[in-house]
C-alpha cells in the first residue's frame, strides 16, 4: 500500500478519535441546556407561529424568549393573535401556573364602504401612502379607502382582500387573529380594532364638518345628523365632537338596532355576532 | 508637493453641481405679459404659503374689497391672505391643497365686476421708512417666494443676530422648462426689480447681491445689465451669467455655483450668510412699498398643449380653465393639468382648479403611463443628483418601510427636483417614493 493512503487513513482516524473524546467531555462537564430557552420552547408551542412581527420582536420565539423571562412582556407588548385566541391562552396560562384569562378578542374594522366616487385617472406608484400625496387620493372623500392594498400586503393571514370595481379593503372576520399590522400601515387611520362581540360599526371616517368643494360627500358619507344618537334609547350612541362623528362604546359594546335603522345612509353596519 | 495638495483640493472644490438638461420648450418667451381683467369667482385657499395657515376674518355674506385683509397671519412663518376681487363672501369652505395635499379652509368670494380697491398704505419712498416698518409692510402684504416654494418673504429679511448675511442672491435662473414668467418680468419690469432690490439691500444691511440667470435668455442678461450701468451702487450688484443647466435654481445648488458654499443638512441658506430671492418676489415687494399694494396678483405661463401660449397676470384664486381658454383652449387630447414645470409641478385632479400664490405656470400635456420596471442599479440618478445623494436607495427602503435608515442617508437634502426621474432608464418615479419617505419619516420622528 501507498505510504501516502497509510498517512491519510492514520490522521483521520486521529482526528475522528479526538473529536469524539471532546465531545463526551463537553458532555460529562459542560453544564446543560439553558433554562430559559427550555422555558421559552414551553411558550413558544402556544404562539400562533407565523412570524409576523406584529409585536415588535423578529418572530415568535424571541417572542416566547422574552416572555418566558419576564410575564409582563404579556402586557406590554401583546401578541394580538394569542390574545384572541381563548384556547391557547388558556394552555398557556396553565403551562405557566398562572391565570391569563379576562382578554377580549378584537378584529379589525375598516371605517370606509368604498362608494365614494373616483376622480382621476391615478397612474403613479400602486400604493396607498403614494396616491396619498396626489391631492389627497383619487377619489372625491379625501377621508375614504383608496383600495390601493397597503394593508393587505401586511397582513400575515390574507384575511384582508381588495375589491378592485369599488377600489375598497374588505376584512374578513373569520380570517382576522387582530395583529393590528393593518392598523399601523393605513394613511386615513381607517382601521381599528373593535372587540368582536360588538354589534356595529361605523362605516365611515368623514372628518370635516363643512363639505369640500368639488369634492362632495360621497353618496352614502355621514352627513353630521345625529339621527342616531336621537333615536338611541341609553347611551349606546354618543356624538365624538372632535371627529363630528358617531362613536360607540367599545368597553361596552352596546346593540343599538333603532341607530342602524334611522340612519339615512345605512353607514351603521351591523355585524354578525356569534 | 504642497503645491500639488492645494490644486487639488482646489479642483475637488470646483466640482461642477450635477443636473440634467431638459428641452427647454419655452414657448412663450416672446410674449408679453397681458392683463386679463377680473374673474367672476375666486377660491382663495387659507395656507398658500410655507407655515401655519392663516385664519378668516370673514364671514360668509360680507362685503370686501380689493386688498382687502380676509385672512390673519397665525404665528411668525405665515402670511395674511388678501381679498382678489370685490364683491361678496359667497361662502368659507373646505378644500384640499393639491400642493400639500392636505385639507384646509378656503373663501370664496363671487366678484360684483367692480374691483373696488381698499384704502391702501400710501405710496412712500423707502428712504422714510425705518427696518421694522418696512418688514411689517411686506408682511401685512402677504409676500412670499414667488419662485414656488412660497416661504414668508418678512422671515428671510429678520435673519438671527448671530448669522449675518453678506450676500443676496436674485434668482432669475427659471431653470424649469415651459416656465418664462420671470423671464417677461426681468425684460418688462427690471427697474422695478432692482428698486425691490435696493430695499433688501438696506433692510438686510448687506454689500453684494448677485442677479443670476441661465444663459438661455441672453435678452434677459443684456437688460439686467444695461439697467445696472444706469444704477448708482456701481460694483455692489453684479449680473452672473450661467451656464444652463437644471436644477440651478434651487436655491442651494445656485448658492453653490456662485459662492461656493455648501449649505449644511436641513438648513436654509441664512446658515452660510447668503439670501435667495426669486425675482417675482422682488417685483411684489417694489409694489407693497412703493404702490402700497398687497400680493394679490402674479405672472403665471399658461403653456403646453394650448393654441397660444402666454405669460399672463392673473389675479389669485381664479380656476385655471378660465386662463387657458384665453389662451385659446386646450389643443389636441391634452387631458393632464400641471400647477408649476413638467420637472417639479404638481398635477392638478381638474382643470378649474384655482391658481395659488405659488403657481407660477399652468402646463396642459398629455398624461401618458409609463410602466415602471425593476431598479438594474445603473446609478444614473446618483450621477444626476444636484445634491450628491443616492436616490436608488431612498427608494429600496421606502418600498420595504425602512424609513428610519432614510435619516442616515440624508434624504432631508433632497429638493425633489426630478434629476433623478427624468435620468432614470427603468422608469422609475423616484420622487414619489422619496416624498412618501420624507412623509412617513416625518410621521416616526412626530411619534
Amino acid at each position: 500500500m501507498d505510504s501516502t493512503a497509510i498517512l491519510v487513513i492514520v490522521t483521520l482516524t486521529l482526528v475522528g478519535l479526538g473529536c469524539g473524546l471532546a465531545i463526551y467531555l463537553a458532555n460529562k462537564f459542560l453544564p446543560e441546556e439553558d433554562e430559559t430557552l427550555k422555558a421559552a420552547e414551553k411558550v413558544n408551542q402556544y404562539l400562533p407561529g407565523m412570524d409576523c412581527g406584529a409585536c415588535g420582536k423578529p418572530g415568535c420565539f424571541a417572542y416566547a424568549r422574552d416572555v418566558a423571562q419576564d410575564l409582563e412582556t404579556l402586557q406590554a407588548t401583546p401578541c394580538m393573535a394569542l390574545m384572541n385566541d381563548d384556547d391557547a391562552l388558556g394552555k398557556l396560562g396553565q403551562s405557566l401556573g398562572v391565570d391569563l384569562s379576562g382578554g377580549v378578542r378584537k378584529v379589525a374594522v375598516i371605517h370606509c364602504t368604498g362608494e365614494s366616487e373616483v376622480i382621476f385617472d391615478y397612474q403613479g406608484v400602486s400604493t396607498c401612502k403614494s396616491s396619498m400625496q396626489v391631492s389627497a387620493g383619487f377619489k372625491k372623500c379625501p377621508y375614504g379607502c383608496l383600495g390601493l392594498g397597503d394593508c393587505a400586503e401586511v397582513c400575515p393571514v390574507d384575511a384582508i382582500s381588495i375589491d378592485r370595481e369599488k377600489k375598497i379593503a374588505v376584512i374578513d372576520p373569520e380570517r382576522c387573529i387582530g395583529c393590528g399590522l393593518c392598523v399601523k400601515e393605513c394613511p386615513n387611520d381607517l382601521i381599528e380594532l373593535i372587540p368582536v362581540e360588538m354589534p356595529q360599526y361605523l362605516g365611515c371616517n368623514y372628518l370635516s364638518k363643512k363639505d369640500i368643494p368639488r369634492r362632495e360627500k360621497c353618496d352614502v358619507g355621514c352627513i353630521h345628523c345625529r339621527l342616531c344618537v336621537k333615536a338611541a334609547e341609553g347611551d349606546e350612541v354618543k356624538w365624538d365632537d372632535e371627529k363630528d362623528l358617531p362613536y360607540f362604546d367599545p368597553e361596552k359594546s352596546l346593540p343599538a338596532p333603532d341607530s342602524i335603522e334611522k340612519c339615512p345612509r345605512n353607514i351603521i353596519i351591523p355585524r354578525k355576532v356569534k | 508637493m504642497k503645491d500639488d495638495t492645494v490644486v487639488k483640493m482646489k479642483l475637488f472644490n470646483n466640482k461642477k453641481s450635477n443636473g440634467v438638461h431638459p428641452t427647454e420648450n419655452k414657448l412663450s418667451s416672446h410674449k408679453k405679459i397681458e392683463s386679463t381683467g377680473l374673474p367672476k369667482e375666486v377660491t382663495l385657499p387659507l395656507c398658500q404659503h410655507i407655515g401655519a395657515p392663516a385664519q378668516a376674518i370673514v364671514k360668509r355674506g360680507d362685503e370686501v374689497k380689493t386688498g382687502q385683509k380676509i385672512a390673519e397671519a397665525c404665528g411668525f412663518v405665515s402670511v395674511p391672505i388678501h381679498s382678489t376681487v370685490s364683491g361678496k363672501v359667497k361662502k368659507i369652505t373646505k378644500t384640499v391643497s393639491a400642493v400639500t395635499s392636505r385639507v384646509m379652509e378656503a373663501v370664496v368670494i363671487e366678484s360684483d365686476g367692480k374691483d373696488e380697491w381698499v384704502e391702501l398704505n400710501k405710496p412712500a419712498h423707502p428712504g422714510t421708512l425705518s427696518k421694522e416698518e418696512i418688514i411689517e409692510r411686506i408682511k401685512e402684504a402677504g409676500i412670499v417666494g414667488l419662485g414656488g416654494a412660497t416661504f414668508p418673504t418678512h422671515v428671510k429679511l429678520q435673519p438671527p443676530p448671530d448669522k449675518p448675511i453678506d450676500s443676496i442672491i436674485i434668482n432669475g435662473c427659471e431653470c424649469e422648462p415651459y416656465i418664462t414668467s420671470d423671464h417677461r418680468l426681468m425684460l418688462e419690469h427690471g427697474e422695478e426689480i432692482l428698486k425691490g432690490l435696493e430695499i433688501m439691500m438696506n433692510v438686510i444691511g448687506c454689500k453684494r447681491a448677485y442677479i443670476a440667470i441661465e444663459d438661455n435668455k441672453p435678452d434677459a442678461v443684456r437688460n439686467m445689465k444695461e439697467l445696472l450701468s444706469k444704477d448708482k451702487y456701481p460694483g455692489k450688484i453684479t449680473v452672473e451669467s450661467l451656464g444652463t443647466q437644471y436644477p440651478l435654481g434651487a436655491e442651494k445648488t445656485l448658492l453653490k455655483r456662485i459662492l461656493g458654499r455648501e449649505v449644511p443638512v436641513g438648513c436654509l441658506p441664512m446658515e452660510v450668510g447668503v439670501v435667495v430671492q426669486n425675482v417675482g418676489t422682488l417685483k411684489a415687494l417694489y409694489d407693497a412699498i412703493y404702490l402700497g399694494k398687497p400680493l394679490v396678483e402674479r405672472v403665471v405661463t399658461v403653456t403646453g398643449m394650448v393654441k397660444e401660449p402666454k405669460n399672463l397676470l392673473s389675479r389669485f384664486g381664479r380656476p385655471a380653465k378660465e386662463l387657458i381658454d384665453m389662451c385659446g383652449g386646450i389643443v389636441g387630447d391634452a387631458d393632464e393639468l400641471i400647477f408649476g414645470g413638467p420637472m417639479m409641478g404638481v398635477t392638478q385632479p381638474r382643470f378649474d382648479e384655482p391658481t395659488q400664490r405659488g403657481t407660477n405656470s399652468i402646463l396642459v400635456k398629455k398624461s401618458e403611463k409609463v410602466p415602471e420596471s425593476n431598479c438594474i442599479r445603473c446609478g444614473a440618478c446618483v450621477e444626476s443628483c444636484p445634491m450628491n445623494l443616492m436616490p436608488t436607495v431612498y427608494v429600496q427602503f421606502t418600498k420595504n418601510e425602512w424609513y428610519e435608515e432614510l435619516e442616515d442617508y440624508w434624504i432631508e437634502n433632497c429638493v425633489e427636483c426630478g434629476s433623478c426621474a427624468y435620468s432614470c432608464p427603468a422608469n422609475i418615479p423616484l420622487v414619489q417614493y422619496i416624498k412618501v419617505g420624507k412623509s412617513e419619516l416625518a410621521k416616526l420622528r412626530c411619534k
